[in-house]
């Protein structure tokens, strides 16, 4: 790949077209959401349908990524629907849909998380000191060399990543795909999580060489580090 | 991201790598970035890619089958957003507010008013002034005022006079020195 890697910006439009370059805050995703919000906001439920349409696989995704499980996701996109439904008046309507959406799915996964499966969620970097121990180990140069057209066929990859995702706090989880998958910016995933772009960035950082390492280990055993 | 993870490798840190490869850079820093791009840098940066790709097509692919056109059909069947307000109504909620406020204004100060002092007046005499006792009382919008004229005590010199509002005229004022016999 060239150095300067194309990055979704927001609205995210990866899921629909991997690697699209979009145009800070006024692309015409971003100005249709508007109009759909202020139409919805006045009682019409047709508009409000399609904002939901619209973004139904992304929130999926997030929730996914944060509980790892597909009917869990289910569960909880449904709800986070529904929540939006109800909540919508309070909605500014200058603000992004799509980070509002996210916001309602990260904080039910979050109590998804610690309610029903008793998993200690941690999104303040005060109180997950692990994190920011001093790891002389950075980003690794080194590449899994999968060939790209057939990752997707490629079972025993796929199995891979799905271990490597799980190995990942529910937290990291959440701004890797905010990120990579979605392509919201720092201040906007910040925005969602509820942290500072400083703890956005260090947990990107952190779930990065964590997914690195781990897939190097799986692929490569013997010689694989970190 | 911390500095004591953040070794500097050939003058690029991760951290600033990191912010280059997510477009996080102002362009003057990202074009100096840019210049100091080297081999150990690009093959950081191609590893970062690398990663991103393989977490699209994965998410993509694990997104591409859910539908929650049941969930989404039952929410636009059902009641509009609990919180959404017609724009007729959104006008109307806060007039009602004020309105209501002024009322419960308004009737705070007839039930908690001083005790007035009513100038009275006889045709053909002098005006003089007398302590008198008022009270008004208001039942379903009709207004009623109790006058108790003299001291009270010797029945010559002291009176009783309610004095009813028939019409929508409102009760006499504290200060009026009106002549009522």
């Amino acid at each position: 790949m060239g150095a300067a890697q194309p990055t979704t910006k927001s609205p995210p439009g990866a899921l629909s077209a991997p690697g699209t370059v979009m145009t800070e805050g006024g692309s015409k995703e971003a100005v249709e959401d508007r109009a759909l919000v202020a139409r919805a906001k006045g009682g019409d439920r047709a508009a409000f349908a399609t904002l939901l349409r619209r973004y139904e696989r992304r929130v999926y995704s997030v929730a996914n990524a944060m509980l790892r499980n597909p009917d869990d996701a289910k569960d909880v996109c449904q709800e986070a629907f529904w929540k939006a439904h109800n909540a919508l008046a309070s909605f500014d309507g200058d603000a992004q849909f799509f980070t509002w959406m996210y916001r309602i799915t990260v904080n039910l996964s979050i109590d998804y998380l610690r309610k029903r499966r008793g998993e200690k969620v941690e999104f303040d970097d005060a109180r997950a000191p692990s994190e920011n121990a001093a790891d002389p180990t950075g980003i690794s140069p080194r590449r899994l060399g999968f060939d790209p057209g057939r990752a997707l066929e490629d079972r025993e990859l796929g199995a891979q990543l799905e271990r490597a995702l799980s190995a990942l706090t529910p937290a990291h989880r959440a701004v890797l795909v905010l990120r990579e998958v979605e392509g919201l910016s720092y201040q906007e995933m910040a925005d969602v999580v509820g942290c500072s772009i400083g703890t956005i960035m260090s947990r990107l950082f952190h779930a990065r060489k964590k997914m690195q390492a781990s897939l190097l280990a799986e692929r490569d055993p013997e010689g694989s580090g970190p | 991201m911390t500095q004591d993870s953040n070794p500097k490798k050939n003058g690029i840190s991760d951290e600033e790598l990191q912010r280059y490869f997510d477009e996080a850079l102002p362009p003057s820093e990202r074009a100096e970035v840019e210049a100091r791009l080297d081999d150990d840098a690009r093959l950081r940066l191609e590893a970062l890619g690398e990663l991103r790709s393989l977490l699209r097509e994965r998410v993509a692919a694990d997104a591409s089958t859910v539908d929650f056109s049941a969930t989404i059909d039952a929410i636009a069947k059902a009641e509009g957003p609990r919180g959404a307000t017609p724009p007729r109504r959104r006008l109307l909620l806060p007039l009602t507010a004020v309105g209501g406020l002024f009322a419960a204004a308004m009737a705070l100060f007839v039930l908690w008013r001083p005790v007035s002092t009513v100038a009275v007046s006889t045709p053909g005499s002098e005006v003089q002034s007398n302590a008198a006792e008022v009270e008004t009382l208001e039942v379903q919008g009709a207004v009623a005022s109790i006058f108790t004229l003299g001291d009270g005590t010797d029945p010559a010199t002291s009176a009783t006079v309610i004095w009813a509002d028939d019409d929508d005229e409102p009760a006499a004022d504290d200060h009026d020195n009106e002549e009522k016999e």
